[in-house]
């Protein structure tokens, strides 16, 4: 096609979006300015043991956020290992298998839950949730499966397995109505044409999968930045004990949850700054979490969205 | 999109109604409980917003309603979310005061030259335990023995030490767990400043946990819950368990209570009459400087209760605001004196007089 | 012709464990909406009155004390998230959609996930370092500027997904027409992307007005009805902060009934939403 100037409008649009988007994107490097120079003393204190070692004593001083990095990764991989599975499936219920008017209602029922706010969460999680894993589902899973090492042996109900559910269910949402939006945009005409090929629902269903890969990608990572961010759900549910290993039912801790829990009494400087670092930390973990997912789903954009 | 338009100047005019309408709170009768009211100060009329201590927060909002409603001029603002921060907020001068559950750091002291320190509660730090063969006799325990628990040496209820110091009391032979804050609090700090005392392994120089409001918990068997009632809650669902836990909070969950002994080899309650003996006897002792700083953990005395915790109210001497100097000096002086009255029904322990006569001058300087 | 029908024996049998398995995958989504709606209704709805909606807050043995500075208070919060996140994160998600399928939207798109990832707790260090020192006090600009900050992302990611979504027809029909690209955003490429932008602001404001943590470093707390933007201001997360682990039980109470009013707020305005902007589900 021959390459025609553009015209000034869309030019003036072109500009003033990008322009939007550039202030955006200083703004997130800002964030990372901002955190990295006040965690700055913190790195010098404690260099590459900040990330690396396991030590978080504040009286020493000594702050290693290893478990902290572990527990992040560990409590959203749980998350995700729930939420996306049952995301895309209820988009797809809500888009190819639900009775056509069944499907907004059904569709603000689940919104609902991005309505509760995460410090009910974190209660309703404690106090309700916490109790029956600790008197009854922990024990009976250790009695019949104890044998496997990713059960732990300790019974606390609180731990890795309770704060990666909830973080579940506070994602789920997200995922789902993303999800359901990337699903729509499947060109009607594909669907049409693979059900008048004899396809069932499964099949069109799958090739709208296929489709909708960048949404759903999307839909996806929305929900991971949610659950590696989530600071009060998760301080109340995870136990907040820095253990890093592979065990489902033990206590853990959070990058975002040990800053929460320890910033509102902390006033030594060194402190403070090690405790802003976590947020550094948790700022760089995201960027690799990211980069790593888009390499193993490869570039998205581009395939047709 | 115009159909929006409408939605928007609802809710707009619902916002601005609120702005128009900030009626001071109405006085209503005031409730039994609480203090009779002071005379109001004609005129008193300012916004006052404070920030810190969640030990004090109870209280505080206690305080606020009663003295806002006998001075209906004066706004008192006040939210909990940490010590730390309300220090840090009040050296900035973004509140006008801080509730803390420990004195200005040297640090801090030295961003802030003209801090006055008020006293305004004392409270007990309470050991609480679930262990349902002991039934209603509290277990008796001293510093070296709840040291040794928390450091995990002692690990079992029926250990030799303990049994101890309770003869005759039949202790379970079960594993110890012991439940600890996983939040930053004054409670862990005053709970380790006694340990830090009382016992030689404690101290950070000699590879102990140390003082602080966060510290690391070496005993092997820790759970940790965020805040007073998430420790309440995981002792009364965790049997075999011990934990510290704030005297406000105590009596809700229903706890088991230990009986700690004290310097005079007492075994004392927890009582707020207990605090404020503790808190008479350390100022006795001196253990608070002329500007009102310093500790009443392990004070002597037969009846003081040995892990006692103080919280004051930091404000700055200096003010910019006349209004705000009077409405702040008005309510320092309430909580100090009709204030107190509200103290122990709520589990705290009131000021003792000799330390309200010295806090009432420190209260006379602001403004000045 | 055997074999015809063993294979569609078989395909059918998946089609069926499909659609037993998808539906399973809705009722487990709803099992815990069902767990804790019942569970904040048991232990809020004895708070609730006229006089709690209306009322400041005045300690526990009044009854007639009330959460109606933190309705509104979160009410204006989440207002200004709105003003200041979802013009920017549509204008950005835009960008994206049209113009980003290169290098820089690759980029970009890193930038807003990691943006989107930030705890809450950090954007309200970044707010507080930012604006609440160098103003010297705490305010609602603030926190609806913590707030908004974190609409932004999640507004812009929903955006390109749901204009992506359009069918390039419509487009090519906006352009056959002689319009510019601009002209067809707006007028035709937005309003069919519509229902997907609303979808991901509701989703983005319904979160942040349940927020503690940012709250906490930039608007404070207040116990009286909105002084002004450049005060500090009540907002429900807060109070349910404050007196959630409060040890009298009528505070505690009030807390709970704070998190239903809350609840019931987002509810409502989300289905108000959706209504005034014809938001449907789009045929596909």
């Amino acid at each position: 096609m021959a390459k025609r100037s553009e015209h000034p409008t869309d030019r003036a649009t072109r500009l003033g979006l990008g322009l939007v988007a550039a202030a955006v994107a200083m703004t997130v490097l800002a964030i990372a300015y901002v955190l990295g120079s006040h965690a700055w003393d913190a790195f010098r204190f404690a260099g590459t043991s900040l990330a690396t070692g396991s030590d978080w004593d504040p009286v020493e001083p000594s702050f290693g956020a290893w478990p902290f990095i572990f527990g992040t990764l560990f409590s959203s991989a749980i998350a995700i290992a729930l939420a996306v599975p049952i995301g895309f499936l209820v988009a797809l219920f809500l888009t190819e298998l639900a009775p056509r008017w069944l499907r907004s209602p059904l569709g603000i029922l689940v919104e609902l839950l991005a309505g509760v706010p995460s410090i009910v969460f974190g209660m309703w999680g404690f106090f309700y949730l916490a109790p029956k894993m600790h008197e009854t589902f922990e024990p009976w899973v250790l009695a019949h499966a104890g044998w496997i090492p990713i059960f732990g042996e300790v019974t606390p109900g609180v731990g890795f397995l309770l704060a990666g559910l909830v973080l579940a269910i506070m994602i789920l949402p997200t995922i789902t109505a993303i999800s359901r939006d990337a699903l729509l945009g499947v060109p009607r005409l594909e669907r049409e044409a693979a059900y008048a090929l004899g396809a069932t629902r499964w099949e069109v269903a799958r090739t709208s999968l296929r489709s909708a890969k960048a949404g759903l990608f999307a839909a996806a990572t929305l929900g991971l930045g949610r659950a590696l961010g989530e600071t009060i759900a998760v301080t109340l549910v995870i136990g907040n004990v820095a253990h890093s290993k592979l065990r489902l039912f033990d206590q853990g801790a959070t990058l975002a949850s040990t800053l929460a829990n320890q910033v509102g009494e902390a006033s030594d400087p060194l402190m403070l700054s090690a405790l802003i670092a976590l947020g550094f930390i948790l700022f760089l973990l995201t960027l690799v979490v990211n980069l790593g997912a888009r390499l193993v789903i490869e570039r998205p954009w581009r395939k047709h969205a | 999109m115009q159909k929006l338009l409408i939605p928007i100047f609802l809710i707009g005019a619902l916002v601005l109604a609120g702005c128009a309408s900030n009626t001071p709170p109405t006085a209503t009768t005031p409730p039994s409980s609480s203090a009779t009211t002071t005379p109001a100060k004609d005129g008193l009329a300012a916004d006052l917003s404070g920030e810190g201590s969640t030990f004090v927060g109870p209280i505080m909002e206690k305080w606020r309603v009663a003295f806002g409603n006998a001075n209906p001029g004066v706004h008192i603002s006040y939210l909990a979310d940490g010590s730390g921060k309300g220090r840090a907020s009040v050296i900035g001068s973004r509140v006008d005061f801080a509730g803390s559950d420990a004195p200005l750091s040297a640090g801090e002291a030295g961003n802030m030259t003209d801090a006055l320190h008020i006293p305004v509660v004392a409270g007990g730090v309470l050991v609480a335990y679930n262990v349902p063969d002991l039934g209603k006799t509290p277990l008796r325990l001293d510093g070296a023995a709840i040291a040794s628990i928390f450091l995990g040496t002692i690990t079992k209820w029926n250990d030799p030490a303990i049994a101890a110091i309770n003869p005759g009391v039949t202790l379970p032979n079960k594993d110890i767990t012991v439940v600890v804050r996983s939040d930053g609090s004054g409670t862990t700090a005053t709970f380790t400043d006694y340990l830090n005392k009382v016992d030689a392994r404690w101290p950070k120089a000699n590879g102990g946990p140390g003082v602080g409001a966060t510290v690391k918990w070496p005993a092997a068997s820790t759970t940790a819950a965020n805040g007073n009632p998430g420790v309440g809650s995981t002792i009364q669902t965790t049997t075999y368990s011990v934990g510290y836990i704030g005297s406000d909070w105590a009596d809700i969950s229903a706890l088991q209570q230990a009986v700690v002994k004290n310097t005079a080899g007492e075994f004392v309650e927890g009582t707020p009459e207990a605090a404020s003996a503790a808190l008479d006897a350390a100022l006795k002792a001196n253990a608070f400087d002329a500007d009102l700083k310093g500790s009443a953990t392990n004070a002597g005395g037969a009846n003081s209760y040995p892990i006692t915790a103080v919280s004051w109210v930091i404000v700055h001497q200096h003010q910019s605001d006349a209004n705000k100097a009077a409405a702040l000096k008005a309510f320092l002086e309430y909580i100090l004196h009709d204030g107190q009255q509200l103290s122990t029904p709520n589990k705290y322990a009131p000021m003792p007089t000799s330390l309200v006569t010295k806090a009432d001058a420190l209260i006379a300087k602001i403004g000045s | 012709m055997e074999e015809a029908r063993v294979t569609s024996l078989r395909r059918k049998a998946t089609n069926h464990a499909f659609t037993t398995i998808a539906a399973l995958a809705l009722l487990l989504a709803l099992v815990p909406l069902v767990g804790v709606t019942l569970y904040v209704l048991q232990q809020g709805a004895p708070a609730l009155s006229w006089d709690f909606l209306t009322q400041v807050p005045k300690g526990s043995d009044d009854p007639t004390s009330g959460i109606g500075p933190a309705l509104q208070g979160t009410l204006v919060l989440t207002l200004l998230a709105a003003a200041i996140g979802v013009p920017l994160g549509i204008a950005a998600g835009a960008w994206l959609a049209e113009h980003g399928r290169n290098k820089w939207g690759d980029a970009f798109r890193l930038l807003l996930d990691s943006m989107a990832a930030t705890p809450s707790i950090v954007m309200g260090l970044f707010v507080f370092a930012v604006v609440v020192i160098s103003t010297g006090h705490f305010s609602a600009m603030a926190g609806g500027l913590a707030l908004g900050l974190m609409v932004v992302p999640v507004v812009a990611r929903t955006t390109e997904v749901a204009l992506r979504a359009v069918p390039d027809p419509l487009r090519e029909a906006g352009i056959a027409l002689g319009a510019t690209h601009a002209r067809t955003l707006v007028k035709v490429t937005l309003p069919a992307a519509g229902s997907g932008i609303v979808t991901g602001a509701i989703l983005a404001l319904a979160r942040v007005a349940g927020e503690t943590a940012p709250l906490l470093f930039t608007a404070l707390y207040s116990a009286y009805w909105m002084r002004g933007f450049d005060k500090p201001i009540a907002a429900l997360s807060t109070f349910i902060y404050q007196f959630y682990r409060d040890p009298t039980p009528a505070l505690r109470q009030q807390a709970w009934g704070a998190a239903f009013v809350l609840f019931v707020a987002v509810f409502g305005a989300n289905v108000l939403v959706r209504i005034l902007t014809h938001a449907r589900s789009r045929q596909p």
